[in-house]
């Protein structure tokens, strides 16, 4: 899975968001908001590039003390919820 | 999670407006009608250029709130904003309280039209010779075409 192009972690109003940058335009009608973790994830998504649920649940093992079926179980939710809303491809 | 309020959200609007990018804002309220539908339609903000009377624009009004209504008067470095769908009443501020210019208005759907297209500069200005006439205008576009468009 990768991200598709043009969604961009940004803080507005000291919130993290993903914001669709498509063409240079940011819709505040339709922000994502993330939490800590949730925005640790994607970044770390767009780090690697080409990433699957085995990779982030390690990068969220190394980063954070989490259980490793937690961690997949919250990776799990994470990647349906971007797929869900369209923001990663296959 | 604090909700960051409406100021707040209109002044993260505009930093990223003054970075240069192009933001797609939600209007609310019914003060910019018939040409924006608020909390239907959205605008697309830029940095403020070269403006005009006739231009739509994003202001910080009489010191006090933002609004997104039209400027009906340039004077110097003083600007007077009228809303398309208010009959009466107009704020005032200064040309540097003008923080975005509004250039396309969206639909629902996500479609962007051309604020300044030739049809709407030309409705907008012929709107302004009606405003003695424009209580009674709204009234019926509000009962009718607006429940029929959206």
């Amino acid at each position: 899975m990768k991200q598709k192009e043009g969604f961009v972690l940004r803080t507005v109003c000291g919130e993290h968001v993903i914001v669709g940058e498509g063409l240079g335009t940011i819709d505040f009608g339709k922000l994502i908001s993330l939490n800590e973790t949730a925005a640790w994830l994607w970044k770390k998504a767009g780090e690697m590039g080409d990433f699957s649920i085995d990779s982030l649940t390690a990068a969220l093992c190394e980063e954070y003390e989490v259980d490793a079926q937690q961690a997949r179980n919250d990776v799990e939710k994470m990647v349906a919820q971007w797929q869900e809303i369209g923001i990663i491809e296959s | 999670m604090n909700t960051p309020s409406d100021n707040e959200i209109i002044q993260s609007a505009i930093k990223l407006v003054n970075e240069g990018l192009r933001v797609t804002f939600p209007v609310k309220g019914y003060s910019m009608l018939p040409f924006i539908i608020g909390g239907k339609e959205s605008v697309d903000l830029v940095k403020p250029e070269d403006l005009q009377v006739g231009h739509v624009v994003l202001a910080w009004v009489e010191g006090c709130r933002y609004v997104v209504h039209r400027i009906i008067k340039i004077e110097s470095n003083q600007v007077v904003l009228m809303g398309d769908g208010n009959i009466a009443g107009v704020e005032h501020c200064l040309l540097s309280d003008v923080a975005a210019l509004a250039v396309n208005v969206v639909t629902p759907a996500g479609k962007h039209h051309d604020l300044y297209a030739p049809w709407r500069i030309k409705a907008s200005r012929l709107w302004w010779r009606l405003l003695p006439i424009r209580r009674w205008i709204l009234a019926i576009y509000r009962r009718t075409i607006l429940k029929i468009i959206y």
